[in-house]
């Protein structure tokens, strides 16, 4: 309890000093000094009343759920691709052997370069941002989950073997329980490849959205805007985070060290 | 009584290929009946559980067979079950889950499972830890829910690589006790592999010695002491005669 409060303290005091040092170069008198007009560095109170009016006028909303609904389908798409391909991959040799030059071969590419081919194949629709999300998903999970297949303790699956197992109940629950952690680490990973992806394919080619905030804040010499999409994506991320780490914790309740980590 | 022997091991020779050769077992001969304890006894590195694996059908010797029931062991099979040295318990699945894995990979219904797995965990000695997830049970204890998994599964034959060997000496020589109490309810045909001479001769009808690597059968002692066997046996005069002989079988150069 007592920790609980000296960390809150902290907390505020470490805000405050950040706040109040912003605060302060960004007074207009101040920020005159480095930047030609105070829409580059706005007043914290600007700030405040930019975040009301898209509040109020619902176009925070609006670009936050357009987000969310782009990153939860292509997270939720790659990662149960991810996870097939990864179970397949490390799971069957042949399989494996067939597929694995792919993977080597593309998997390096960072989705980012890709935005243009998308765009050119698929439009500046949702169908663009969506597989680009799914193909940075898909990869990391894919290897963390073949990683996962692969590093399962020989001694369970001879053990699920002498005492009878089929393929398919090893699979269901020997293999994939195992591969658990390694799994949800890849989920994790991945989450951070498709904030960055969103955002980017967000600026690059979108009317809606907390990326295309950013942008049109950019566009607009309206860092307060600016503020606003990145706000929104760091609260979103935030979400998701909590929310992996909950489901992370209750699927490795069995193991002998939770490493909860941070 | 069934005088066919349920385990016939015949002219085994196994060697490994690395860099060069390593001859690991040479010329294993013996047989082992319906209901028999036998325990294999040699130096660390002879090859026991290489022996073992054999048997179970996880590798393939390089020459000779294993022939079990009257078949030559081409893979594992759920008639013969292993005990591995490492805790194989599935961390991920309670102690009822893990009793019951060998028994929803045959098909038993659940009533069934639920009415075997509760007997099997009663005589183990863990009831009322049907629920509890093994990193909240000891070593010991884990042990006894790898010997309920084993037996629940119905096999003919238990194969054990030095299920103890991890444990201290107390919580060993109870579950040495344990597992003589299980075996003589519910019988089976059990190899057993440690390098301890007083845990084989304890538990064993018959002891084999290997010599070190590459091991060979050098003797093989029948234990005519009495059963039922308690600790206390281990502290009389004719034990540790056993013992003695033992001992100086190991240590002999050949
Ligand atoms: N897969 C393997 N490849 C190469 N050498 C092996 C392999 N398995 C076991 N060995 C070697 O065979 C010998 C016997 O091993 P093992 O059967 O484990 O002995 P024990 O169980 O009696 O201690 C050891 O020297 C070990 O290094
Ligand atoms: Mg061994």
């Amino acid at each position: 309890m007592k920790q609980q409060k000296n960390t809150l303290y902290y907390w505020i005091v470490s805000y405050g000093i950040t706040i109040t040092i912003y605060s302060i170069i960004s007074l207009p008198q101040i920020s005159i000094l480095f930047f030609p007009r105070p829409e580059i560095l706005p007043p914290v109170t600007w700030v405040f009343k930019k975040v009301c009016n898209v509040l109020v006028s619902g176009l925070l909303f609006r670009s936050t759920i357009r987000s969310l609904e782009r990153m939860t389908s292509g997270y939720i798409i790659g990662g149960v691709l991810g996870v097939s391909f990864g179970l397949l991959l490390g799971w069957s040799k042949k399989v494996d052997y067939m597929i694995n030059p792919y993977v080597q071969l593309i998997r390096p590419i960072p989705a980012l370069a890709l935005i243009p081919l998308f765009t050119l194949w698929f439009g500046i629709g949702e169908v663009t941002k969506i597989l680009l999300i799914v193909e940075g998903v898909f990869f990391v999970t894919l290897i963390s989950t073949y990683e996962g297949v692969k590093k399962v303790p020989i001694v369970y699956i001879e053990a699920a073997r002498c005492l009878g197992a089929s393929n398919h109940l090893l699979l269901q629950k020997v293999v994939i329980p195992a591969a658990v952690p390694y799994i949800l680490s890849g989920f994790r990973v991945a989450l951070a490849t498709a904030w960055a992806i969103i955002v980017a394919a967000e600026i690059v080619a979108s009317k809606e959205g907390l990326g295309y905030l950013i942008i049109a804040g950019s566009n607009h010499v309206d860092a307060s805007l600016i503020y606003v999409g990145i706000m929104g994506i760091g609260f979103l991320a935030y979400l998701f985070d909590k929310v992996t780490r909950l489901i992370n914790a209750r699927l490795t309740v069995w193991m002998e060290t939770r490493g909860e980590g941070e | 009584m069934n005088l066919k022997p349920k385990i016939i091991v015949r002219n085994l020779f196994m060697s490994f290929k690395q860099e060069k050769e390593i001859k690991v077992l040479e010329n294993i001969n013996f047989e082992i009946s319906l209901n028999e304890f036998v325990s294999i006894i040699g130096p660390s590195g002879c090859g026991k559980t290489t022996l073992l694996r054999i048997i179970a059908g996880f590798l393939k010797p390089t020459k000779g067979e294993v022939i079990c029931d009257g078949t030559t062991v081409k893979g594992p099979s759920p008639s013969r079950v292993v005990v591995f040295q490492k805790d194989a318990v599935f961390p991920w699945m309670s102690v009822r889950q893990n009793v019951e894995f060998g028994l929803l990979a045959k098909g038993v219904s659940q009533e069934e499972r639920t009415r075997i797995s509760n007997y099997f965990i009663e005589l183990v000695g863990l009831k009322g830890f049907e629920d509890n997830l093994p990193k909240t049970l000891s070593g010991g204890m884990r042990k006894r829910v790898d010997l309920a998994r084993a037996y629940a599964a119905g096999p003919e034959i238990l194969l054990m690589d030095e299920p103890f060997g991890s444990l201290d000496a107390q919580t060993k020589s109870k579950m040495q006790e344990e597992l003589l109490k299980i075996w003589e309810r519910e019988k089976r045909t059990i190899l057993f592999i440690t390098h301890d001479i007083s845990e084989a001769l304890y538990l064993s009808d018959r002891v084999i010695v290997l010599t070190s690597r590459p091991g060979k059968t050098k003797k093989i002692i029948k234990v005519s002491l009495p059963r039922p066997r308690k600790n206390e046996l281990k502290f009389t005069p004719e034990f540790a005669e056993l013992e003695r002989e033992v001992w100086d079988l190991i240590q002999e150069k050949i």
